[in-house]
């Protein structure tokens, strides 16, 4: 579980263009509001970079919107396929 | 309405651009995954083609702006209500060289992700078998045109 976070930290700074360390981010940091404050193309980044990367597909926006809320819901989203 | 959304040659109806921003002179494959078009650079268009060493060419701005036109078809391909398209990002782009007047471009725009009413594109540009750009763009699209800052799918747009 601590590897596919380490992952996802790392897919976040490198496809968003973060300007910030990986461990910068913490496991219950929100994506969006209040947070990491990504926007809605931003969003669609992580959906891209969760299916070449992971394998991952969401397709469900309600589904999405349970799941790209932190790098902890991700991983739960993504552990039992990494 | 007026016109078929899934027909490449009566989709470019669907376009909200007018004359002489509609840089697709024909749509020769469209799927809600994968387009085709062809653009020709003509010499006397009144457009403002660039000049270069006595040759004049297309823009490389223009040259997106087809690009973007296509995937915002793939985009609201089958849709009967025509939706605003919107450039949202211009992610990557690679340009190998100029093309000049009588030359004849195909643009190829292949859907590679969506999310809500955003979704990323693969395009790239030819002159026969020679590629001449490459790059990656997002559109966004919504009933209305959406202007920076309105929330889309519940998230905001910077």
């Amino acid at each position: 579980m601590e590897e596919i976070k380490t992952r996802l930290k790392e897919m976040l700074v490198r496809r968003l263009k973060l300007n910030m360390a990986p461990t910068e981010i913490m496991d219950d940091t929100p994506l969006f509001e209040g947070g990491l404050s990504l926007d809605s193309i931003d969003a669609l980044e992580i959906v891209v970079g969760l299916q070449k990367e992971f394998g991952a597909v969401i397709t469900d926006k309600a589904q999405a919107e349970k799941i790209l809320v932190s790098v902890d819901t991700m991983s739960r989203f993504l552990s039992p396929k990494a | 309405m007026g016109y078929d959304p899934r027909d490449p040659i009566d989709a470019m109806n669907s376009l909200p651009h007018a004359y002489p921003f509609i840089l697709l002179d024909r749509v020769a494959e469209l799927s809600a995954s994968r387009g085709v078009a062809v653009k020709n650079v003509s010499g006397n268009s009144f457009f403002s083609y660039g000049r270069m060493e006595e040759s004049l060419f297309l823009p490389d701005m223009l040259l997106i702006e087809a690009m973007a036109e296509l995937s915002g078809l793939v985009m609201n391909f089958g849709l009967t209500d025509r939706r605003a398209a919107l450039l949202a990002a211009i992610s990557t782009m690679r340009f190998e060289r100029r093309v000049t007047a009588g030359e004849s471009i195909t643009v190829t725009s292949v859907l590679e992700g969506s999310f809500g009413r955003v979704a990323s594109f693969i395009v790239e540009a030819s002159v026969g078998s020679v590629r001449i750009a490459a790059g990656r763009l997002t559109l966004a699209c919504a009933e209305a045109e959406v202007p920076s800052g309105q929330v889309v799918s519940g998230i905001q747009i910077r």
